[in-house]
């Protein structure tokens, strides 16, 4: 019965030893290290948004979200997080070449990144629907503005809580695209169709009364601007969406165009035949088309918006069920 | 009823009961201080239990079992293992711990109930030894003992704290005559070095004669003593022809 | 008894089969409750005078459980992590999800497959030779010499052998931790192709120091649990010759089945905490 003291000596001291390197490689000593709060507001949801999830700087993880809590009164969400001084300071070579950076200093850097147009917006962290809460200079996406200056006291502060700076939030990358998908809907339904139809009926109506040899000229050059500004505006509506299901209903609206083109050649052409009554049914002919072609772009503008909202749910969904992607597309191999 | 004369074991109506079974059915007896007393009685008469229920393992379905005056039966838990350190039992095969070599077994008690220092417990352990002719064995372990030394090493455990009273069962059980005699010579040296009250559960004849002051015997079937007294006595003047069967070898 | 006696009729030997069970059942869980009455007061005794602790065994059973299990125990939790590792890095790989395998197989092994291995490996090496040694000493009435002896035999055989697993069982679970880790850090190299430093980062960024806080937790539970149980049937051994390899037997299916039910539990608390 006698024990080999050496032996268990060394496993002791090993076991003791490891579970000591363990917890420190894990991180348990992180909470002596400086820290530094920061807050910020986001409009969306934070769907894959954990406590504990990373906050990257430019991709660089440098602290984590240590709450998340619901503004009831703006229907925000505000998220709490902590940098860790030591390690971002470790992290960025050039400009603290000594291993600390206090808390003060680092929200003064802040500061003058923000008025230069830092933000922070979520962003998914691989396709398992995880978020992590990116800091960068989003240059390229219109950051929705939000009326607080960072560092002051915002919508969630709380009375206990003023140790944290604020730092604006950009709506991430689809919710953002969500919102110009909007503005652009918003934009063409702006744009006057039945005003356009009821003018070029008008138009055409003043025609039918008044047609006279002297001011056909006249009435085809207006015939043309009129058809110009069709053309536009379906141009217009070609750019700003070059979707492909788009373009097959602006098709729709080029086709009566054209056919208002060719009924303008009709009436030129009738004109100089001098035959005055057919000019006047064929231009009975054309307001019927151009009613319709009116009906027809209101039908487009409906579809468009069906199309836009199924676009909007698409995304919103692949925001939140990134693997969805792979799902799909090995379905599709099937 | 001053300790000192006071019987060192009295049983008063002891009914005892192995699972459904009665197997000691109102018994009582007495031993007085110094006696060398023998249990007889043919294998499954309830001699084990019956020593069992003296050393205070087995608790009686009723009666009264007093050491030295003291009840064992109705002892709360810390009285009672007060009142069972102040015994030694040696037990049927020894029951040496085999994780402990000889010294460390007849130290044990020391160690635990006194305060003596490790060299006056080796000393005392020497001496213990040396009383079983096993000075010397110390460093062994008891599966290299022979089956006589392991006996007389659970003797030495027995009185390691100089008990009064001492239970042997089946002492001489599976030992060849020559041991066994000399195992029965050390039981009678040991009452006459220490003067303790010894109970010995056995059914050898040849110790039965040569050590025991007195034997009861008892009896399977009527689960009562059949016989008490003198072995020498009973083998030939024992009312029942049983008791002179057994102390016969089955000769009438 | 006669043979009649001994036919009877299928409902009466019917309820009678059952009410044996549950006869068994009660004084089973009745002979646990009184143990482990018994051994409480053991240890509260123990606690209250440290210097009467057998240090001697203390440092014996310490050994046992620990030291000696160090290598059994690292292969086998290398072993745990190398094939968790494996399975999931083939699964994985097809889903872009390489990256997830560190944390995968860190939290799996710290917080779960690294305690249950041990507990299991100390069902067998330990909890299966209490019960064999203090089923043999009932048999060879080393027991009731004990308590002739004036002692109560559970300060002797289960108070150290308690602490003794209670101290040494979290420190191999520590080592289980560290093994599995590595287990699964080889597959992510050789299979994944990740540098060791990526696999490292990653096993940093998600295993918590909590989650070893936890390991230590649940083994000193299980720890404990076998000890106890391995005592116990022990204790329960009866004294014929089979009947030690009987106690054996059940001391080991019981611990599993314990372990496995307070690891249940132990999940569910440890949840709560973390999550």
């Amino acid at each position: 019965m006698e024990t080999n003291k050496f032996k268990l000596g060394l496993f002791v001291t090993c076991a003791v030893l490891l579970f000591v390197a363990a917890v420190t490689c894990m991180g348990l000593f992180d909470f002596l290290n400086a820290k530094a709060y920061l807050r910020t507001t986001v409009t969306e949801s934070v769907q894959g948004l954990n406590t504990g999830s990373q906050v990257k700087l430019r991709g660089v993880p440098i602290g984590k979200i240590t709450d998340i809590i619901i503004h009831m009164e703006s229907k925000n969400i505000c998220l709490e997080m902590e940098v860790d001084l030591q390690r971002f300071a470790s992290r960025s070579q050039s400009i603290f070449s000594n291993s600390a950076i206090s808390k003060e200093e680092f929200y003064q850097l802040l500061h003058k990144e923000i008025k230069s147009g830092l933000r922070c917006r979520i962003e998914p962290d691989g396709i398992t629907g995880m978020k992590y809460l990116e800091i960068d200079f989003f240059n390229n996406v219109k950051p929705v503005s939000r009326k607080e200056s960072p560092g002051k006291i915002n919508s969630c502060t709380t009375a206990n809580n003023s140790k944290y700076f604020f730092i604006p939030s950009t709506p991430s990358m689809l919710a953002s695209l969500r919102l110009t998908m909007t503005d652009i809907l918003a934009k063409i339904a702006m744009i006057d169709f039945d005003g356009i139809a009821r003018r070029s009926n008008l138009l055409l109506e003043n025609v039918n009364k008044i047609v006279q040899p002297q001011k056909v000229d006249k009435l085809i050059t207006q015939l043309d601007k009129c058809v110009e500004s069709i053309r536009k505006t379906s141009d217009t509506l070609t750019d700003v969406l070059d979707k492909k299901e788009i373009n097959d209903t602006l098709a729709d609206i080029k086709k009566a165009v054209n056919s208002i083109a060719v009924l303008s050649t009709d009436i030129r052409k009738n004109i100089n035949d001098s035959n005055i009554p057919g000019t006047v049914a064929g231009l009975r002919d054309l307001t019927d088309e151009i009613e319709d072609s009116s009906k027809n772009v209101n039908n487009t503008i409906g579809k468009l918006n069906d199309a836009i909202d199924a676009l909007t749910e698409l995304a919103q969904y692949l925001n939140d069920h990134p693997s969805a992607l792979i799902y799909g597309k090995t379905r599709d191999e099937k | 009823m001053s300790e000192k004369n006071c019987p060192a074991i009295e049983v008063k109506d002891l009914v005892a009961k192995y699972g459904e079974r009665i197997i000691l059915n109102h018994i009582s007896f007495t031993v007085p201080q110094g006696e060398i007393l023998t249990i007889l009685g043919s294998s499954g008469c309830g001699k084990s239990t019956l020593l069992k229920h003296l050393t205070g393992l087995y608790t009686p379905l009723s009666g009264e079992i007093l050491l030295h005056g003291k009840s064992i039966v109705h002892a709360a838990e810390e009285e009672k293992r007060l009142l069972m350190s102040s015994f030694g039992v040696a037990y049927q095969g020894g029951a040496l711990f085999r994780s402990f070599t000889v010294e460390e077994n007849v130290a044990l008690p020391l160690e635990e109930y006194t305060l003596l220092s490790r060299e006056e417990i080796r000393k005392k352990v020497k001496e213990k030894l040396k009383m079983v002719n096993l000075d010397g064995f110390q460093h062994l372990m008891p599966a290299d003992l022979s089956g006589g030394m392991l006996k007389r090493c659970a003797f030495a455990r027995a009185m390691a704290l100089d008990p009064k009273l001492l239970f042997f069962d089946e002492p001489s059980a599976g030992l060849d005559p020559v041991s066994s005699a000399s195992l029965d010579e050390l039981i009678l040296q040991i009452r006459e070095k220490t003067g303790a009250t010894i109970v010995i559960v056995t059914h050898e004849l040849d110790s039965i004669f040569r050590i025991s002051d007195r034997s009861i015997m008892l009896d399977a079937g009527t689960k009562k003593i059949i016989a008490d007294g003198k072995p020498e006595d009973l083998r030939k003047n024992c009312a029942n022809e049983e008791v002179r069967r057994f102390l016969n070898r089955g000769k009438l | 008894m006669a043979g009649e006696d001994q036919k009877k009729s299928f409902p009466e030997d019917f309820f009678i089969s059952v009410g044996g069970m549950f006869y068994t059942l009660k004084e089973e869980i009745f002979s646990c409750i009184v143990f482990a009455g018994r051994v409480s007061s053991a240890v509260l005794d123990a606690f209250r005078h440290p210097g009467k602790i057998r240090k001697r065994e203390l440092l014996y059973f310490m050994n046992l459980c620990g030291a000696d299990g160090v290598p059994i125990t690292f292969l086998i939790c290398f072993l745990t992590g190398f094939i968790l590792g494996y399975q999931c890095a083939v699964q994985m790989q097809k889903y872009g999800a390489d990256a997830f395998l560190a944390g995968l197989v860190g939290c799996a092994m710290v917080r779960e497959l690294s305690p249950l291995m041990v507990s299991i490996i100390a069902t067998g090496r330990t909890g299966s030779a209490f019960a064999a040694e203090i089923g043999s000493m009932k048999v060879s009435e080393e027991v009731d010499a004990l308590r002739t002896m004036g002692f109560m035999p559970e300060r002797f055989l289960v108070v150290p052998k308690l602490f003794a697993m209670a101290l040494m069982m979290p420190l191999l679970a520590i080592i289980g931790d560290i093994a599995g880790i590595l287990g699964g850090a080889v597959i992510g190299i050789t299979v994944l192709h990740q540098p060791l430093s990526a696999y490292y980062s990653q096993t940093v960024s998600w295993v918590r120091p909590g989650y070893f806080l936890e390991s230590i937790i649940k083994t000193a539970v299980f720890g404990i649990i076998i000890c106890f149980i391995g005592c116990w049937r022990g204790f329960r051994t009866g004294s014929d010759a089979l009947a030690v390899g009987r106690s054996t037997t059940s001391s080991v299916v019981l611990s599993i089945l314990f372990v496995i039910i307070a690891d249940t539990i132990l999940a569910h608390f440890f949840n709560n905490i973390f999550f």
